[in-house]
């Protein structure tokens, strides 16, 4: 994403997160006009499909109203709205493989037929589930490697180098 | 490799995203405070009134502009969505301020889910001729980031596949001193051109080749001298050279590719100057034209008659006899605008039909009447008439909003009229009657001199029937030949 529009976007989040922390309920509207589009795709890699990603976006708003003030003004709120999208969403994921037999666990997981394209798919059977979120928070998110190793409770040097990884694999795979 | 990764996890994109109100339905205060939600619009198909169909059309025609609905709503916002607008130079009219907020969402996000976002991107690339190059089907995000966020200047589309010229001037101390051309192929760059002391205005790529247009310059100082360069797919130059009119400032607002020949439509302040070139770059002809040059830029032109057909801004023109005027009337001169269907798609307005010469089949006249006034004789082969036929016939789609009756988008195929629209699966249908073989009459009855009657009945003229298929967002996403073949109607029942 272009880095100025991406820092357009979280200036007005920003904003939002500042409005809904005191009491203004219309930042959650604007937050789901800014980052709802990112909130799904994202958990959609964590999760596997969409039926359980739009589960994790609605938790996400809520989870976003209820601890609004926890939101420092001036922070990344992309980083801070991943962040709970990230863990709502491996909370989720952690329900369902609860549900799933030993050998199905480490898999793509599939609830229905609402998956995203084939492409897609492939591109996130070749990856860890941690390989996966690296990924995607980085490429698909924006963040720097710094937030991603933040959210991931690891080093920054250790979240370039699993990133780096990733890209090698993924690299072989399509060179194959 | 990750602009490769980008591009995959970007297919996510494509998934709808939930409507708001359904997430934040246990949020009550936002519920009732949020902006209207995004509603999609059941497709109805409707036959209109005669009346009311002429209404729509003339409302299309007239080009009625729009009033913005002004809501008191977080202005600070509104200001940066204008500002918005204002950089990328997208057009806020007929917008509300709600929509246009959540159009600038829509965009800076790169969600490209909001129905509005279309439109607005839209307004300034209006207009296609469907038997050259359609709006890409790749997509909304696409069209964004190659018609608008590439900030090099304008670009122009070519008929190659994934191939655009973008084009952008170079100033120092505020005299120009060139310009710059620059070839894109799938996003790459295949070559830039330096073109010094020249003021790029326009390009048009025919083939690999590109006619690229402006004004000359001397010393960083406008010379008033139109100059067309033709380059070649390597970017030399094949020749250039420079035309003087009676202009007193000309702009090259567009050039059309039509038959062999180069049309520049150059406008000053209160005149147009239309002037052929072929491909040497040999004069063929030109004439100027009473035209108010006020107002946005010329950026459709497709031909129509002995004049042409003129998209400027969201007001449809037609030139004709050295004047350039609004569309204001179903019947100007020797041509009828014939609305022969209609189609209410996704909360616009589709209207289906055809440039016909004004000939009255009531008053006895038929299209050879029309070839006698025109060539002073009656007799021509089929070869001729089947080709003067396809010249005078135009189908057009016009799509508007129901409410101004603002023309948003307009659709044209020669040689063809326009006749059945259909909406079935979120998808419209329009049939149109591409005129094949036009019989003379004299071929069929050898001794037949009077009677060439072009109407139903007489089974002379045979069209094919093909189908051309939007979104729901007015974009041409297929065609096909029917296999079927239909007479000419004078006026579909």
């Amino acid at each position: 994403m272009n880095i100025l529009w991406q820092a357009r976007i979280d200036k007005q989040a920003d904003k939002a997160l500042c409005d809904l922390s005191q009491g203004d309920m219309n930042g959650l509207s604007v937050i789901y006009d800014l980052y709802g589009r990112l909130i799904l795709s994202v958990a959609y890699t964590i999760v596997g499909n969409f039926a359980d990603a739009e589960d994790v976006l609605q938790d996400v708003m809520l989870l976003l109203a209820r601890y609004a003030n926890l939101y420092k003004a001036g922070n990344s709120p992309r980083a801070y709205v991943m962040s709970i999208t990230r863990n709502t969403a491996i909370n989720l994921l952690k329900k369902r493989k609860n549900n799933l037999s030993t050998d199905e666990i480490g898999e793509v997981p599939s609830r229905d037929g609402k998956l995203a394209s084939v492409e897609v798919q492939d591109l996130l059977a070749q990856l860890t589930e941690e390989e996966r979120q690296i990924v995607t928070l980085h490429i698909y998110a924006g963040l720097s490697h710094r937030q991603v190793a933040e959210m991931l409770e690891i080093s920054p040097s250790a979240a370039e180098k699993k990133y780096q990884r990733a890209l090698k694999k993924l690299k072989k795979h399509y060179e194959s | 490799m990750k602009k490769k990764i980008d591009n995959i996890l970007h297919q996510l994109d494509s998934y709808p995203l939930p409507e708001k109100t359904k997430i934040l339905a246990a949020f009550p205060e936002v519920s009732a405070e949020a902006e209207e939600p995004i509603k999609a619009p059941i497709p109805v198909r409707r036959r209109l009134s005669p009346a009311k169909l002429a209404a729509f059309a003339m409302a299309a025609l007239l080009i009625v502009g729009g009033g913005i609905t002004v809501a008191a709503m977080e202005a600070k916002e509104y200001n940066e969505a204008m500002d918005f607008f204002e950089e990328y130079n997208l057009s806020a009219e007929g917008f509300s301020r709600s929509e246009i907020k959540k159009i600038y969402r829509d965009i800076v996000s790169e969600s490209f889910t909001y129905e509005k976002t279309e439109e607005a991107l839209a307004s300034g690339l209006v207009g296609y001729e469907i038997q050259s190059k359609p709006l890409d089907s790749d997509g909304l995000k696409r069209l964004w980031q190659m018609g608008y966020v590439w900030n090099i200047g304008d670009q122009q589309q070519s008929g190659e596949e994934g191939v655009q010229y973008h084009y952008s001037l170079g100033m120092t101390a505020e005299k120009l001193q060139f310009s710059e051309v620059v070839k894109m192929k799938n996003d790459q760059r295949v070559w830039k051109k330096r073109l010094d002391d020249f003021y790029v205005q326009e390009v048009r790529p025919v083939g690999d080749h590109v006619f690229v247009a402006g004004e000359a310059y001397q010393n960083g100082e406008g010379t008033r001298t139109v100059r067309v360069y033709l380059l070649d797919s390597d970017s030399d130059v094949v020749w250039f050279k420079d035309y003087k009119s009676n202009l007193s400032v000309p702009v090259v607002n567009y050039m059309l590719y039509q038959k062999g020949n180069c049309i520049l439509f150059s406008a000053s302040n209160d005149r147009m100057w239309i002037l052929t070139i072929d491909m040497n770059g040999n004069y063929v002809s030109d004439r100027y034209a009473r035209y108010d040059n006020t107002g946005a830029k010329i950026t459709k032109v497709v031909s129509l008659g002995d004049g042409y057909l003129m998209l400027k801004g969201n007001q449809l023109m037609q030139e004709k006899n050295g004047t350039v005027q609004k569309m204001a009337t179903l019947q100007n001169g020797n041509e009828q605008y014939q609305i022969t269907d209609s189609v209410e798609f996704n909360g616009l307005v589709y209207l289906s039909g055809r440039v016909v010469p004004n000939i009255s089949i009531a008053d006895g006249k038929d299209i050879l009447d029309y070839y006698e006034e025109r060539f002073g004789q009656t007799l021509c082969s089929t070869e001729e008439l089947t080709q003067f036929f396809k010249d005078q016939y135009t189908a057009v789609l016009l799509i508007c909003d129901p409410n101004s009756g603002r023309l948003q988008q307009f659709y044209t195929i020669p040689g063809a009229t326009g006749s059945n629209l259909t909406v079935k699966d979120n998808k419209l249908t329009w049939d149109v009657n591409r005129y094949a073989k036009v019989q003379h009459i004299c071929e069929t009855y050898k001794d037949v001199r009077i009677g060439y009657l072009v109407g139903a009945g007489f089974g002379l003229v045979q069209a094919d029937v093909w189908q051309y298929v939007f979104s729901p967002y007015g974009q041409l996403v297929g065609e096909k030949d029917t296999g079927r073949s239909v007479e000419y109607e004078d006026y579909p029942s």
